[in-house]
């Protein structure tokens, strides 16, 4: 007790310099909490436009289909999965067809992607109807329609109510082709759907391509995202029957599962080195404490008080400063990225959107705040003091009362 | 009794590769209830031979005893123990702990000790008391003169009720009537309490109230003059 108590009050002897010290821990950790919310929002996002602005959390498709996309490696029974998928309670699902055509409008034409989707379960699993630059996206009671790309649009020169010719070759051998009125254009949602995307009815592709009721994906968005692997094992053992192939998104997307993984570890080791040299000023303060008071510590020392118990001493220094420094630099910083999520930091400004791995990323950055950041920036801030508070520890175990009171003649 | 025991006490210093030879084979006794000083000017060993009496310092040779233990082979730890429970100590310069206020500097040695609340209140009341400290006990160091911190130091070397009060030139900053007083003091604390006190000191004052006095020339006792 009187070891905290003097601690406590050793502390206050030179305000100034403890304020100081505890500003730029704290200082140091609010900017370790704001940098920490903000690349998991950034994080975050790019999981999200790439899996809500087209793939979905969790996808299935005959097992050879992803190979090389063939018109003919179907799922044979989509109501049967769709409904299997419903069993496991994991989320929606959706279905699709895809296939390449011909895209004309007048004397412009393109190579494009036919995305044959169901308006109806689609808005469950994706969020590309919200992303509309233009007009209005499919309505499940219309057919007809079409949603491009914006790219594509601007290579054919189309805009809403425009007709455009689509050609392509059916699963019967024929070759389909029909006319579609443009019903909307896309943001930029990523390189492929802006180049050549042609979102249309499951319906209408599905009578182009002669399907006969077969598509080619079903896509899954989880209601737990963060349970990926749960839920890909549980749509997985759903289907096992059928043996169809079951991917999620860190399959589907290997290259941004490997940027996240190595981003989040470079992450850490910016964070620590951040910190490491916030403590320095921590070890600096210690040992500026510690010299000034040898004297006074080698009379305790006369006294009686053991070594360890001015070991003991400092470092319930360190932990005061350390706790004032949580509680500071924790509210400012779960406050700043508690801002920063509601507000966003609009980026626009230094640069516009950016396409990474296929998916375009807006420039407008929010953080995602959660206790495991600020709990993990916490931990970190005081694993670090702790550590720059050993070679203090170590020296004032060193003073002896003789050397601190002097050795006299 | 002796209270405390030297046998053929040496210390040597090593500066810059020069051997300074502090304490050369002092043999002493201090008997329980002494009141003692070690004189001698500067550099005569008086504040080497307290810190090997004050378990603060090792001898380079020689043994030395305080209240039956031999300090000399003791650990550190162990060094600390006696210290806490069997030494008072009182400094020139005062020492005491600046973020304490006057009551818990003379506290600090019972806290150290375990010693009960309650137990820790009467004894420290008491001395503050017998200090003429009474009213003083919430001021920090800073707040108190030099004969009053200096009277904090000797209830603090007091408290624990030690064998012995070492006390290294404890008048040495002080004015001759704020050391009359604090000698005055220490010499009933002796009479009353029967604490032991040996001094180290060249202070005439000093020396003219001890009733043992130890002289010391060049790390040498030369002279062991008892004066009761």
């Amino acid at each position: 007790m009187i070891l905290m108590k003097m601690a406590w009050r050793n502390l206050w002897r030179n305000p100034r310099r403890t304020l100081i010290t505890v500003f730029s821990m704290a200082f140091g950790l609010t900017m370790m909490i704001v940098s920490y919310c903000l690349m998991e929002g950034m994080f975050d996002q790019m999981v999200r436009y790439a899996t809500l602005l087209g793939s979905g959390h969790i996808q299935v498709h005959h097992p050879d289909y992803l190979e090389d996309r063939s018109l003919y490696d179907t799922i044979q029974d989509p109501g049967g999965v769709l409904e299997a998928i419903a069993g496991t309670g994991v989320g929606p699902s959706s279905p699709r067809s895809f296939a390449t055509a011909l895209i004309s409008s007048g004397p412009q034409s393109a190579g494009g992607i036919l995305w044959g989707i169901d308006p109806a379960s689609e808005v469950n699993v994706t969020e590309m109807h919200r992303h509309l630059e233009l007009g209005s996206f499919l309505s499940p009671l219309t057919r007809g329609e079409v949603v491009l790309g914006r790219n594509l649009a601007r290579t054919l020169s189309v805009g809403t109510g425009d007709e455009v010719i689509v050609l392509t070759q059916a699963a019967d051998g024929s070759l389909g082709n029909d006319v579609y009125t443009v019903s909307g254009v896309l943001r930029s949602v990523g390189e492929a759907v802006d180049r050549g995307g042609v979102i249309m009815n499951i319906m209408d592709l599905d009578e182009l391509l002669s399907l006969n009721g077969r598509i080619h994906e079903v896509a899954v968005r989880l209601d737990q995202p963060g349970s990926l692997d749960e839920g890909t094992y549980t749509v997985s053992r759903a289907l096992s029957a059928s043996g169809l192939d079951v991917r999620n998104w860190r399959k589907l997307f290997p290259e941004l599962d490997e940027y996240l993984r190595l981003s989040d570890t470079s992450t850490w080791i910016v964070l620590v080195i951040i910190f490491a040299v916030a403590s320095l000023g921590i070890m600096n303060t210690q040992l500026m404490a510690l010299f000034e008071r040898t004297r006074e510590i080698g009379i305790m020392r006369a006294l009686g008080l053991g070594p360890y118990s001015v070991a003991v001493m400092v470092f319930l220094e360190t932990l005061f400063l350390t706790l004032f420094a949580a509680v500071a630099g924790g509210v400012v910083g779960s406050l700043w990225s508690s801002y920063l999520h509601s507000h966003g930091w609009d980026l626009r400004s230094v640069g516009g959107s950016f396409a990474f791995v296929g998916v375009t990323f807006d420039p407008y950055l929010r953080a995602t705040l959660t206790v495991r950041a600020v709990a993990e920036s916490i931990a970190i801030m005081i694993i670090v003091a702790m550590v720059a508070t050993i070679y203090p520890l170590f020296r004032s175990t060193r003073i002896t009362p003789v050397d601190a009171i002097g050795r006299g003649r | 009794m002796a209270i405390i025991r030297t046998e053929n006490l040496s210390r040597v210093y090593r500066e810059n590769s020069i051997e300074v030879k502090a304490l050369t084979d002092v043999n002493l006794q201090i008997q329980r209830g002494d009141f003692a000083v070690l004189a001698g000017p500067s550099g005569s060993g008086k504040t080497t031979l307290l810190n090997m009496l004050g378990a603060l310092d090792r001898p380079t040779s020689g043994r030395a005893w305080l209240d039956g233990h031999e300090i000399t082979s003791l650990s550190k730890m162990d060094r600390s123990r006696l210290r806490r429970d069997h030494i008072g100590f009182i400094f020139q310069f005062y020492n005491l702990i600046p973020v304490l206020t006057a009551y818990e500097n003379a506290e600090f040695v019972l806290l150290l000790q375990g010693v009960s609340h309650h137990d820790r209140e009467t004894k420290v009341s008491e001395l503050l008391k017998k200090v003429g400290l009474s009213g003083l006990e919430h001021r920090k160091p800073h707040e108190l003169s030099g004969g009053q911190q200096q009277r904090v130091a000797i209830a603090r070397a007091l408290a624990s009720s030690p064998s012995v009060v070492l006390a290294d030139e404890p008048t040495a900053n002080l004015d001759s009537q704020t050391e009359q007083g604090l000698l005055d003091l220490m010499e009933q604390l002796n009479r009353d309490l029967g604490t032991t006190f040996l001094f180290s000191s060249h202070d005439p004052e000093v020396i003219d109230r001890a009733r043992r006095l130890i002289v010391l020339r060049d790390g040498v006792v030369v002279s062991d003059t008892r004066r009761d």
